[in-house]
């Protein structure tokens, strides 16, 4: 009997979404990202590609510069975030036990779910069908008994595949696998598990306790991984762990701080609206900055109330943003999420509130925008973001 | 194609294996292939396309294993396996004993890479073969010819033993298999679970050999194993367990081989075939997504 | 707010269009004679202001002379690095230069401008003490900082405390100009006299000011400061206008900006408007007449684009910027002008080096002190009237001198009479008459400090030199002629070059400092300026691109810029655009590599000294600032060879062979003349690169004579000079190039060759006279020599021609002569190199074991530790791993089995090895033995995890392996328990140690008891070999009967692949030792394949081979393409390529690889040696 976490691990999510809409692509060595315009980077890229040598994150220049007539499709974003959300959707479809952990991965526990779904590999069978069916792309699927089995079955049966162990074969096929497959291998380990000789993750996993110790501080946790022992539970998101998010692409990425500012403003905008809409304020903003050479800058900020008014929230994102902005480097990603939600509007009061007359202006901001759209009605700075910004992406 | 099954743009085929070790010689003709096929195709309904079996695996001993063999297919023993009226576009050929056993002396291995090489050159060239099915007389296809084409190879298939294990020994002896046979469309299949590593398989990936996947009847039985492997499997390495390649579906190259062990029509009263093809039709779908070449073989029980 | 000036004053109108400004209409212009000529600026920033000012001081000087300035200041802030760079600037303007600093901190500025030696020397203190690391400028936050002071923790430079700590005599030291009014106040208060007249000043009819030669405080007017005026007025100080100099273009603005960013580390777009200087300080025209003042624009803020530019000033304004236009005039003139006259010299005080106490404290004074002229009296500060003439030796010190040459005459002759003792007599002659004895003694000690030394440059010309040991190569013998070293005519002090063994130089510099004294030597400094390479990375920064991103522009810049250029981005572009304006701008202070500075007293009295960032002593100037100042500069130089020629004499030494510093003849030996014939030189000091190689074999000359013209000629600019050499050589007749030049140069086959064959063709041709000849042979080595060696291109020509010689002629002499700039070596240098190329030819070809090892310790020259490897394989020797027991930290040589000798790699061969965990296992194994056990090893040592995998990774516990074997084994049974048989488990071993005390520190941190003594049953002996450390047995622990035996660890104990154990010795050694790296692509090196020492059967084929880089030049070809030569190897023989511009675009990038190259060319023949030349290359998979 297969064990029962599911993983699901779709690396690749653009290029598979732009093979679907291209099959010319198919095999081709192609990359996706945003061209023409300058600095584009290679969002995501086929297999073909990536044995070439092209990395994600790479600029767009570089890649193209290395394989001449490189294939470059535009990314579509939004179909992106659909077919992750509705990953999702149809995991929860499954069991409540679903565990997100970055886009396009997902981890479900389908025990005890056999009355309704049946066992779980054909409940996994059917959900990969399922996604195959409504999507078109086929991520690749394992089925074991636990979350670092299954990691590491994903990653020997890429891409597309699907592979389903028993308990008992489960181990030895981890074992078999080069240590690197093994969550929290890194390369300076690897290279010292290298000199003595361990080169599979069954090497790693047959050490002694004060072996395990002598590769490193964190060698005993990695030995008892590799022997297939690993009972972090699938962690579903609590329901009041909810928030709201969005992200703009910086394109050219920039770190002009004005149209960071900018940026971050109109993102507050679209949340606050957002939130509003559900008369929600946010009692707590979070920035997070996505550097062009992939580091991360984070900040975030609890605020006194929940705050739903968009001149509160810029105000707070934006010394969040000055917060997360700590290095010298371009931006490529802005992502403000607002979260620990109560409750939006004015506290009663005997008297008329201090802010009627913003309260009235967004209000009547709200009602344009609820109509029309949010970009029938924009303060004019947010005009010259221009195309430099994509919300969304 | 049943069960709205579709794998446009996808060079798909059904087909059955053929026995090895004798029965390839002149006189003895194989067993009575039209009353398994016919219950074959009652099982599979609507699985199969509508061309029907259009593929084989035949043994390299139907090519060589005597002198009587050759003239077994240009007298036409595709089509006397799958009846006059199926289109034999091609068959798989499995590499036998000599390839597979590393102690297996060197000359005969040779002898045998160098004809599959000339039949699949011939093959490959479209050029009239001995081994060509002959348009049967007065079919009235227009075209006339070329209704009946050429059966190609589309697949060497190597079947390691369960004994066959990871190690030095078997590492050089598959890459020697290999590089002599580069060019060819190879398939491997691996009944010793040590094979499914990361390495190996990207190495097949990187050399464009597909892994060969296979299905078991549940339980999964060791001795049908043993069999399955042309009587060559020794206990070797064997648990009460029973020790099996793990389920899988993934393409390693362009060619992705498919082969159902066990399947004898005995067992379709249970409905457990149908039960096995049913969960297999979104793991072909999946597989069509990845592979240009697709050839799903049947393999009975006594074969 | 500014008030309307108008309040205050009540003065006659001046006319102010006569003073430079736009002419107001309708003002009559009949007095210009009032105030002559623009103003002169006072206030001038260069780009020496690091990392804010942009323009370049020479460029200042050049925008001066076209205005017809008299004279110019230089007031960069905070500092004077730029000093030399503009006096030099405008000694060749003509311009009087006014030296000044501008002191500056967040709040305001002092301006101070010395009007003598003795302000000059205030400054340079000030600066000094300014540059201790931390402490910064106060201007006007007096009381701050002296409540800091009171408190004892200032670190600020309160410059007007300084001022009167000093006790500067401000009315004949100083000019003090300042807007900020709290300094201006402090100043008014604290001036010691009260000598700061109240405005009273009547202008007079001319306009200008009276001439007070009492008043030294101004208030700073400028066109940058209108909204103070009023309050500056009130003051009640002498004006002084001036106008500020920034910029000189508008576009050095966004330059600023991006320098400030830099500065700051913040980027670009973070450096706001008001941090930038405001852009009227911008030189033009209008802005150096008094018209900028008054531009009405700026002081009523009026924004209409057709206002006026200059408006009618009130009278009472008027008169104040009369008076002020007039003070500036006034300071121009009372200004110290050129601040760099006469030379500074040490004195001899005995040898201070060898430890022993100076001859006595006192006796400093009592020798009289070079340089400072008695008639001053005043020690502390240099006197402008001091000259050459001054300088007079030590007491006695001519006749030690003479004394020490003496006794080092009979050492290296041994006599010292005839030729000796005439040319002895000859060089004394002239040193004791211009008074270098000290400065010859001096040498000498530091010298004698040194194992070997190679005085390079002209100094090797000296056979005073030479006895006193300073160089090797006999003068005489070698017709070397001291003229080029010192003449009578010659008016710049002598110039010695010494290079040390690298390793001891830094010891020699810090003794040097020691024995002197901290306050009276500095290392030269390094104006360390933005290359294109680091302009455009901080560029990049600056524009917020992240590192990874830059190194791959730059790579792909490397490989073909064009094409880069045309691949990239709109933003890269920008940034390489903006970055170009960066390029040569200064940017920090760094040391020189070995120049030094000795003074008689201060040396903070003659230049500022600062500290690097590495915390080294260094004067603001550089080498060629240091010159200028008149400070006589000592270069101790780095010289790898040497430390070789040292390691390989002391290893011969240890095994018998003594190699006699003297009785030593490299020169006369037949194998080491046939040695550099053959070019077979790779480790060779000078003749290993391939361009030598490649000239040794054309040449097939090895004597020391060639080897002499070898050395110099094979500058990187005299290729075609070169093959028309090595054919003349080679018996093509040849003519002189002109009949002027007949015989001149002979011994170089009519081709110019030397430094000083330059001065002879000068005089000879074009009739220079000999200092004339001698600075063109002296620009020849200084940085931008191209460009000033042009300025003699006219009088060459007018020279040359009026003596008949024909243009073609001219042009091709001249040519030759510009091949010389930049690189060029005079004949006693190159003879001094050649001496030492000998000496380790000599090893080479005797000893290549001990050679080679030496090379390698000393981490050779021109080539990788995997280039000399593989040479050293070639010439049959073994290569042994480094040892735990053997090893020591330098390679060595050994002999191996069967007699075989070998090089054993030494601990500094290991990368990622750290020195100290090196020098533990020598010590340890110098207390208590060798190392039985890996066990007992991890025991005894302390180390970091990337210790032991280098240890292991490399190999040096392969000897151990085996510990049954070891002879130790017998009495230690317990070890045999867990006997460590693979490189796996030796790693795991000390991999558990390491964590054992790991964990044991962490629980001792916490308080805890020792895990040890929580094992029941405690069973370390106190008979273990090193009872001290309680890591002791943590084997032991878990091998105790009544636990599972642990006889191994768990780790494989297969011995490694040959492949995997070359692997990591190519990781941790870079280079594989059995075999060539090539093996390690097994299938490849199989292939059946052309071996390169079989190329010469090959000539003019194609042909294909699998090679390996080991080294590359990069050049440009005639019309600026970039091509390469390219040295491969296989594991036969080395062998030259080019590649040649196609070839170098397309294949370039894969040289930077480490994988086995298939390469593909044809076979050529030049003067017989052999080159391939490039058509294709493939990696080999």
């Amino acid at each position: 009997m297969a064990g029962t976490i599911l993983h699901i691990n779709a690396v690749g999510l653009m290029a598979a979404i732009a093979e679907l809409k291209d099959t010319s692509l198919r095999r081709r060595p192609f990359v996706v990202a945003n061209q023409g315009l300058s600095r584009a980077v290679v969002l995501d890229l086929s297999s073909s590609a990536h044995r070439e040598g092209i990395r994600r994150g790479m600029l767009l220049s570089l890649a193209q510069r290395s394989l001449p007539g490189l294939r470059v499709v535009e990314p579509d974003p939004r179909r992106c975030a659909e077919a992750d959300e509705l990953m999702w959707k149809m995991a929860l479809g499954l069991t409540p036990l679903v565990e997100k952990c970055g886009r396009g991965h997902l981890f479900l526990d389908l025990a005890g779910t056999g009355r309704m779904s049946g066992p779980p590999q054909d409940a996994s069978m059917r959900l990969r069908r399922e996604i195959i069916a409504r999507q078109g792309i086929s991520p690749t699927i394992a089925l074991a008994s636990t979350k670092t089995s299954t990691k590491v079955a994903t990653r020997v049966f890429r891409p597309g595949g699907f592979v389903a162990l028993d308990p008992h074969e489960e181990s030895q096929l981890v074992r078999l696998q080069p240590v690197e497959l093994l969550p929290g291998v890194g390369p300076v380990l690897k290279d010292r598990l290298s000199l003595l000789d361990i080169e599979m993750i069954g090497a790693l996993a047959d050490l002694r306790p004060f072996e395990a110790r002598a590769i490193g501080p964190r060698g005993p946790d990695l030995v008892v991984r590799a022997r297939g022992v690993d009972d972090s539970p699938v962690n579903p998101q609590a329901p009041e762990r909810r928030f709201l998010e969005e992200s703009a692409v910086l394109e050219p990425d920039s770190a002009e701080p004005e149209l960071l500012r900018l940026i971050v403003v109109r993102l507050s905008a679209t949340l606050g609206f957002a939130a509003r809409k559900q008369g929600m304020g946010a009692r707590r903003v979070g920035v997070r900055l996505d550097f062009t050479d992939g580091k991360e800058g984070f900040a975030a900020l609890r605020l006194p109330r929940a705050m739903y008014r968009d001149d509160e929230l810029a105000l707070a994102a934006e010394d969040a943003a000055r917060r997360a902005f700590i290095r010298r480097v371009r931006v490529r990603r802005v992502t403000l999420r607002l979260s620990e939600f109560g409750a939006a509007g004015p506290e009663l009061d005997l008297f008329d509130p201090r802010d009627a007359k913003v309260e009235q202006l967004q209000g009547a901001l709200d009602r344009v925008h609820a109509r029309h759209g949010y970009s029938a009605l924009v303060p004019c700075a947010f005009l010259s973001l221009g195309q430099s910004m994509r919300v969304g992406a | 194609m049943g069960r709205g099954l579709s794998f446009e743009g996808i060079d798909i085929s059904f087909g059955l294996s053929l026995p090895g070790e004798g029965g390839w010689d002149a006189a003895s003709a194989p067993p009575d292939w039209g009353a398994r096929i016919a219950s074959l195709r009652r099982v599979l309904g609507d699985f199969l396309p509508d061309g029907g079996f259009s593929s084989a695996e035949l043994p390299i001993e139907a090519l060589a294993g005597g002198s009587g063999s050759r003239d077994w297919l240009s007298r036409g023993g595709l089509r006397e396996i799958f009846g006059a009226e199926a289109t034999a576009r091609d068959f798989c050929l499995r590499l036998g004993r000599p390839f597979v056993d590393p102690d297996c002396p060197a000359a005969p291995y040779r002898a045998a890479v160098t004809e599959c090489r000339a039949v699949y050159a011939k093959c490959a060239a479209g050029a009239t073969t001995s081994y060509a099915v002959a348009p049967a007389a007065g079919n009235p296809t227009a075209g006339g010819p070329q209704a009946v084409s050429d059966p190609a190879i589309s697949a060497f298939l190597l079947e390691f033993p369960l004994g066959f294990a990871y190690g030095t020994r078997e590492r050089r002896h598959l890459d020697r298999l290999v590089r002599d046979l580069e060019g060819l469309p190879l398939a491997i299949a691996f009944y010793n679970p040590t094979w499914y590593s990361l390495r190996v398989i990207e190495a097949l990936r990187e050399k464009n050999i597909g892994l060969c996947l296979m299905d078991f009847p549940l339980p999964r039985n060791v001795a049908g194993m043993a069999n399955a492997t042309g009587g060559l499997a020794s206990a070797q390495g064997l648990t009460a367990q029973g020790v099996a390649p793990p389920r899988f579906d993934m393409a390693t190259s362009s060619l992705v081989y498919l082969k159902f062990h066990g399947f004898s029509p005995a067992r379709a009263v249970a409905g457990e075939l149908e039960a096995r093809l049913a969960s297999w039709i979104p793991r072909l779908e999946a597989l069509a997504l990845q592979a240009q070449t697709l050839r799903v073989i049947f393999q009975g029980e006594d074969a | 707010m500014p008030e309307d000036p108008r309040d205050d004053f009540a003065s006659p109108q001046v006319d102010f269009a006569s003073l430079g400004g736009d002419p107001a209409p309708g003002v009559p212009s009949n007095k210009t004679e009032a105030v002559p000529g623009p103003l002169v600026p006072l206030v001038v920033q260069s780009c020496y202001s690091f990392l804010r000012g942009v323009p370049r001081p020479r460029d200042l000087v050049e925008a001066g002379k076209k205005t017809g300035l008299s004279h110019l200041a230089l007031t960069d802030r905070n500092g004077m690095h730029g000093l030399p760079t503009f006096v030099e600037a405008c000694r060749k303007a003509g311009i009087s230069p006014i030296t000044g600093v501008e002191f500056s901190d967040a709040s305001g500025r002092l301006v101070l401008i010395p009007r003598s030696g003795r302000g000059f020397s205030f400054l340079t203190q000030t600066l000094t003490a300014l540059a201790d690391p931390g402490f910064s400028v106060a201007v006007s936050g007096a009381i701050a900082s002296r409540r800091d002071k009171a408190k004892g923790k200032s670190n600020s430079v309160d410059i007007i405390d300084t001022m009167r700590e000093f006790k500067i005599e401000y009315a004949q030291d100083l000019f003090v100009l300042s807007d900020d009014l709290a300094a201006l106040k402090r100043l008014k208060a604290s001036s010691p006299r009260d000598l700061i007249t109240p405005l009273e000043y009547r202008p007079s009819e001319s306009g200008s000011s009276p001439d007070d030669p009492e008043s030294w405080l101004f208030c700073l007017v400028t066109p940058c400061n209108k909204a103070r005026w009023a309050a500056l007025a009130a003051t009640g100080l002498p004006p002084v206008a001036s106008p500020e100099i920034r910029f000189l273009q508008p576009s050095q603005r966004e330059v600023q900006r991006l320098l400030l960013a830099i500065g700051k580390k913040a980027g670009y777009w973070d450096v706001k408007e008001n941090e930038l200087d405001p852009l009227s300080a911008l030189w033009s025209k209008g802005t150096l007449g008094l018209g900028a003042l008054l531009s009405k624009q700026e002081l009523i803020g009026d924004l209409q684009p057709k206002a006026p530019s200059v408006w009618d000033p009130p009278p009472a304004l008027a008169s104040w910027l009369a008076t002020a236009a007039g003070n500036n005039r006034r300071i121009a003139n009372g200004a110290l002008g050129d601040p760099f006259v006469g030379i500074h010299f040490p004195s001899y005080q005995g040898n201070l080096l060898s430890g022993a106490p100076p001859p006595a404290a006192t006796g400093s004074s009592a020798a009289p002190e070079v340089c400072l002229p008695a008639a001053t009296g005043n020690s502390e500060a240099p006197k402008a009237e001091a000259s050459v003439a001054t300088i007079s030796p030590g007491p006695g010190s001519a006749e030690l001198l003479d004394a020490l040459v003496r006794q080092g005459a009979l050492r290296r002759y041994g006599h010292c009479d005839g030729t000796v003792a005439e040319r002895i007599a000859y060089e004394m002659a002239l040193i004791t008459a211009k008074g270098f004895c000290d400065y010859f003694l001096i040498v000498r000690d530091i010298v004698r400090k040194a194992s070997r030394v190679c005085g390079r440059g002209s100094a090797a010309a000296s056979i005073v030199s030479y006895c006193l040991g300073i160089t090797e190569v006999d003068p005489l013998r070698h017709n070397l002629y001291f003229d080029r070293f010192l003449n009578p005519g010659r008016k710049d002090p002598p110039d010695i070059d010494i290079d040390f063994a690298w390793d001891e130089r830094d010891e020699i510099l810090d003794a040097v400092v020691k024995a002197y004294g901290p306050e009276r030597v500095a290392r030269v400094a390094n104006h360390n300026c933005f290359r294109s390479k680091s302009a455009l990375r901080e560029t990049a920064r600056a524009f917020g691109m992240p590192d990874g991103e830059i190194s791959g522009f730059e790579r792909s810049l490397r490989v073909d810029k064009d094409k880069a250029l045309q691949d990239t981005d709109e933003a890269w572009r920008h940034i390489m655009t903006l970055s170009r304006d960066l390029v040569d701008l200064p940017r920090h202070l760094g040391a020189h590599s070995g120049g030094i500075v000795i003074v008689p007293n201060k040396i903070a009295n003659y230049a500022p000294i600062e500290e690097t960032g590495t915390g080294i002593r260094v004067l603001a100037w550089d080498k060629e600032g240091a010159e200028l100042a008149g400070l006589v500069k000592i270069d101790l130089l780095g010289n790898r060879s040497l430390a070789v020629v040292r390691d390989a004499v002391a290893s011969l030494r240890e095994q018998g062979v003594e190699l006699d510093k003297d009785g030593w003849h490299p020169i006369d030996d037949a194998d080491t003349v046939a040695l550099l014939a053959r070019g077979d030189t790779m480790g060779v000091f000078y003749v290993e690169s391939p361009a030598m190689r490649l000239l040794q074999k054309k040449t097939a000359r090895g004597d020391f004579e060639h080897l002499v013209i070898h050395s110099s000629i094979i500058r990187p600019a005299a290729n075609p000079y070169i093959n028309e050499y090595i054919d003349r050589l080679n018996g093509k007749p040849w003519n002189p190039l002109h009949p002027l030049l007949a015989g001149l140069f002979d011994e170089s086959y009519g081709i110019l060759c030397y430094q000083e064959d330059v001065s002879k063709a000068a005089i000879a041709l074009a009739g220079f006279s000999s200092a004339e000849a001698d600075g063109i042979r002296k620009i020849l080595a200084k940085k931008d020599s191209d460009t000033r060696l042009k300025e003699y291109w006219p009088a060459f020509e007018s020279g040359a021609s009026a003596r008949g010689v024909d243009p073609a002629t001219i042009k091709a002499v001249w040519d030759m002569i510009r091949s010389f700039s930049g690189y060029s070596f005079v004949k006693a240098h190159s003879a001094s190199y050649a001496m030492l190329s000998f000496q380790s030819a000599y090893l080479r070809a005797h000893y290549p074991a001990q050679f080679m090892a030496a090379v390698m310790s000393n981490h050779g020259g021109f080539y990788s530790t995997l280039a000399y490897a593989s040479e050293a394989r070639r010439m049959g020797l073994g290569l042994l791993s480094p040892d735990i027991n053997q090893s020591l930290w330098r390679c060595r040589s050994e002999i191996a089995t069967q007699g075989q000798h070998a090089i054993r790699f030494g601990f500094c061969m290991v990368s990622s090895l750290s020195a100290s965990v090196a020098q533990a296992i020598l010590d340890e194994r110098h207390r208590a033995g060798s190392f039985f056990s890996v066990d007992q090893f991890a025991r005894r040592v302390r180390f970091e995890r990337s210790d032991a995998e280098a240890l292991v990774g490399c190999g040096a516990f392969d000897s151990l392996l085996q510990v049954a074997k070891l002879p130790h084994a017998a009495q230690h049974p317990e070890f045999v328990d867990y006997a460590v048989v693979s490189r796996a488990q030796a790693l795991m071993t000390l991999l558990s140690v390491y964590a054992f005390r790991e964990d044991q520190a962490g629980l001792e941190e916490r308080g805890q008891e020792s895990r040890i003594r929580m094992i029941p049953g405690n069973l370390f002996s106190e008979d273990e070999l090193d009872p001290g450390g309680p890591f002791v047995g943590v084997h032991r622990c878990v091998t105790q009967p009544s636990q599972p035996p642990i006889p191994h660890n768990t780790p494989s104990q297969a011995p490694l692949s040959p492949r995997k154990r070359r692997q990591a010795e190519f990781k941790y050694l870079g280079t594989t030792l059995d075999c060539h790296p090539l093996e390690l692509w097994p299938r490849l090196f199989s292939q059946p394949r052309l071996r390169a020492r079989d190329l010469d059967r090959h000539v003019g084929r194609r042909i294909r081979l699998l090679a390996w880089p080991i080294t590359a030049k990069p050049v440009l070809t005639s019309s600026d393409e970039p091509m390469e030569f390219v040295s491969f190897e296989d594991e036969t023989a080395i062998f030259e390529a080019v590649l040649f511009p196609d070839a170098y675009k397309r294949f370039r990038h894969l040289l930077f690889e480490e994988t086995p190259l298939w390469v593909e060319g044809l076979v050529e023949k030049d003067r017989g040696a052999l080159t391939l030349t490039i058509e294709s290359i493939k990696k080999g998979e």
